[in-house]
């Protein structure tokens, strides 16, 4: 296999079987929820996977409408798509761990709200997608909307929840645990999640990669179709 | 084995999900391969 092209998918694997093994070993602090605590290596993953797949998606429609080319817009709407399998994921383990540790599988949070809101400005992406017939002007229309989402992905999922205080969710100002992602995380914690976060990122830009390739195959030999 | 160790039967199944799932994916990014291979030429 082509080393220079595809190393990252494999260290993708890489970091998550480092993440799986050692996120069951590595030594964690006390808390109230005790060893659930390690799903933080593997929920909070599929959120930053999803977040990662949108930054892509979000680069490729600003590429679409600086250039017209469409295969911008058909890596913005793949991206688009895989985010779901990510988002959804997040959502469906975000539950299992809170009806554990909480008592029940939701909560009037920010974060959980935020992330809700998210996934319905995307589907909104994808119905709106789904009206328009025309190539160029559903690549226009789609793009623009993309930037939209993703300034409000960035706001719903990464300012609005920090701003608020003492939220049951980690990530605010007082709750327990405070931001994973910015430090506050217990420092041999860190050594796993961080590599287990660049770990489905990758693993989620290696099925986005997939898709990709395949939507434009299945165009080229549309194409040529029409040729005959 | 004692109970405390026992956690490592759900990392060696959890270890096998990932390679399959692993696994998986490359022989469908290998058939991608392929046929971009085929169709460009």
């Amino acid at each position: 296999m082509n080393m220079k092209r595809n190393w990252w998918k494999y260290l993708s694997i890489a970091f998550l079987l480092y993440a799986i093994i050692y996120g069951f070993m590595v030594r964690i602090p006390d808390t109230s929820i005790g060893e659930t605590l390690r799903n933080v290596f593997y929920h909070v993953g599929m959120w930053f996977a999803m977040m990662g797949v949108l930054t892509a998606s979000f680069i490729n429609s600003i590429k679409f409408l600086k250039t017209g080319n469409l295969e911008y817009d058909l890596k913005a709407n793949q991206a688009v798509i895989v985010s779901f399998l990510f988002g959804i994921l997040g959502l469906i383990t975000g539950m299992i761990w809170a009806q554990f540790t909480w008592g029940e599988p939701w909560a009037n949070d920010p974060h959980l709200n935020g992330a809700v809101v998210t996934l319905l400005i995307y589907a909104a992406y994808m119905i709106l997608r789904s009206a328009i017939t025309d190539d160029e002007k559903r690549g226009r229309v789609a793009a623009v909307l993309n930037i939209f989402a993703f300034v409000m992905m960035l706001m719903l999922l990464g300012l609005l929840p920090r701003l608020a205080e003492n939220t049951l969710h980690p990530g605010s100002g007082g709750s327990e645990g405070g931001n994973p992602a910015f430090g506050d995380m217990d420092a041999a914690m860190r050594v796993v999640f961080y590599p287990a976060l660049a770990g489905w990122i990758m693993l989620a830009l290696w099925i986005l990669n997939i898709k990709i390739r395949i939507k434009k195959l299945e165009q080229y030999i549309e194409d040529k179709e029409w040729d005959e | 084995m004692d109970d405390q160790s026992k956690i490592f039967v759900v990392v060696a199944v959890l270890s096998v999900i990932l390679l399959g799932i692993g696994i998986y994916l490359n022989s469908l990014d290998r058939k991608v391969k392929k046929l971009e291979d085929e169709l460009k030429n």
